[in-house]
């Protein structure tokens, strides 16, 4: 079977031959290139936590989703790729509902798929692959509960990398915003992207590491994000052993 | 008709390269390429450039026969993954406008000819993804049958049925949205 095409198709296809210029060719590849040089040849650890850790996982989500590929110097997959490679990542979210300030959420990650969330000054959860538990703390009356991590979780890693196909999936137009800012020492180019009737910004440096995120859903809800990525952090921070003057309880107890 | 994104000065024939940065620096180009002619806009085929060599980086593949096709193919069919989301969102119209250079506006020609490319666009992403990439790999890149079914692992007949029934439902589309009063915007 032989495919002529009409002299009308042709006449499109013929209009789809736009070569980029040799400069556009040899800045991406350039881009490409340190890229990869930067990147570790190695299998992408997986992270068998995502799916408990809600909070984070959410966190980063709204994170990647801002993300979006425009090209303005930073790459969509070089975002990707922080995402997917940080030693730790740390996001400080503050959440603003009808005019009311939210509590606080701090949540702590590092590339072992240990979790730490805390909510305000009210309650903490730890996610500890490696200890197979979760623990969580309720500081006020300070009772804190062990719950063993389900076999699943570490059984079924492919599933927990749904996410970044989810993100990988989400498209859209990003505006950039003229004016730069300085956060963390570091000049940073911004987004604005208005998605779903949420008025969201993003701030990433020149490296296309993510800084910080404000997200505005009108009256609802509004969500100022800074981000941290790669920065010391001790390991004490997801230890699931319960702290002194913390009385254990059942997962089950009233 | 066809066009060929192939270069002199690329490599045809695969040295079988055993790393991602030596892949990279010998079909970057052909990659980055493969991905503006679909998408007509070099901030996208950066994303899909970077994003083809991320994922061999991740997913290693081997037993490759040719790495040209592979590349392409893999850059075409993610680039018209992009092309369908878009098309979904709506918003590429502006994209595309944006990209388009200046000296297009300023002669009816060109003009005419950026009309009929965001035409062929629009209805290549309304195609099954697997005809759309078997035509965008013939009749863009200029890939031979037998190689394009190599690359995507179908049948020499198969590859062509894709391609018949790609083109005849892009001849439809383009008579439709010619006799369509408005212009419709992606």
């Amino acid at each position: 079977m032989t495919t002529e095409l009409s002299s009308k198709l042709s006449a499109h296809v013929s209009a789809l031959d736009v070569t980029p210029s040799d400069a556009a060719t040899d800045a991406a590849q350039r881009k490409l290139e340190a890229r990869l040089s930067k990147m570790r040849s190695v299998a992408i650890v997986r992270r068998p936590w995502f799916g408990w850790a809600a909070a984070a996982a959410t966190g980063c989500i709204v994170l990647a989703l801002v993300m979006l590929p425009t090209s303005q110097g930073i790459a969509f997959a070089t975002v990707q790729k922080h995402l997917r490679d940080f030693t730790t990542l740390s996001l400080t979210i503050e959440q603003r509902s009808q005019g009311i300030d939210m509590p606080t959420i701090h949540v702590r990650m590092n590339h072992d798929g240990d979790v730490r969330s805390d909510m305000g000054s009210a309650t903490t959860t730890v996610v500890n692959p490696g200890e197979h538990r979760i623990l969580t703390l309720l500081h006020d009356s300070h009772m804190a509960m062990l719950t063993p991590l389900p076999v699943i979780a570490s059984a079924k890693p492919a599933d927990n990398l749904a996410w970044l196909d989810a993100i990988r999936q989400f498209q859209g137009e990003a505006i950039r915003l003229p004016n730069q800012r300085t956060i963390d020492g570091r000049p940073t180019t911004g987004w604005a992207l208005d998605t779903n009737g949420m008025n969201i910004t993003l701030w990433a440096d020149s490296d296309g590491l993510p800084r910080a995120v404000e997200i505005n859903g009108g009256t609802l809800l509004s969500q100022r994000m800074h981000v941290s990525v790669d920065d010391p952090m001790d390991v004490s921070v997801f230890s699931t052993r319960v702290p002194v003057g913390y009385h254990l309880m059942a997962p089950d107890a009233k | 008709m066809s066009l060929s994104l192939f270069r002199q000065d690329e490599p045809m024939t695969e040295a079988e390269p055993t790393d991602v940065a030596s892949l990279a620096g010998s079909y970057g180009r052909l990659v980055f390429r493969a991905a503006y002619r679909v998408l007509g806009n070099a901030g996208q085929a950066e994303d899909v450039q970077q994003e083809v060599f991320l994922r061999l980086l991740e997913k290693p593949v081997g037993n490759i026969a040719s790495w040209p096709g592979y590349l392409t193919t893999l850059a075409t069919r993610l680039s018209i993954d992009r092309l369908r989301r878009h098309q979904r969102w709506q918003r590429l119209i502006h994209v595309w406008r944006a990209s388009v250079p200046a000296a297009f506006d300023s002669t009816e020609h060109d003009a005419i000819q950026a009309e009929r490319a965001r035409q062929l666009r629009l209805a290549l992403c309304r195609l099954k993804p697997k005809e759309a990439e078997c035509f965008t790999l013939r009749h863009l890149h200029g890939m031979e049958i037998a190689a394009i079914a190599q690359a995507t692992k179908l049948t020499v007949n198969h590859v062509s049925v894709c391609l018949h029934r790609a083109a005849r439902a892009l001849e439809a589309r383009l008579n439709e949205s010619e006799n369509t009063t408005s212009p419709e915007v992606l």
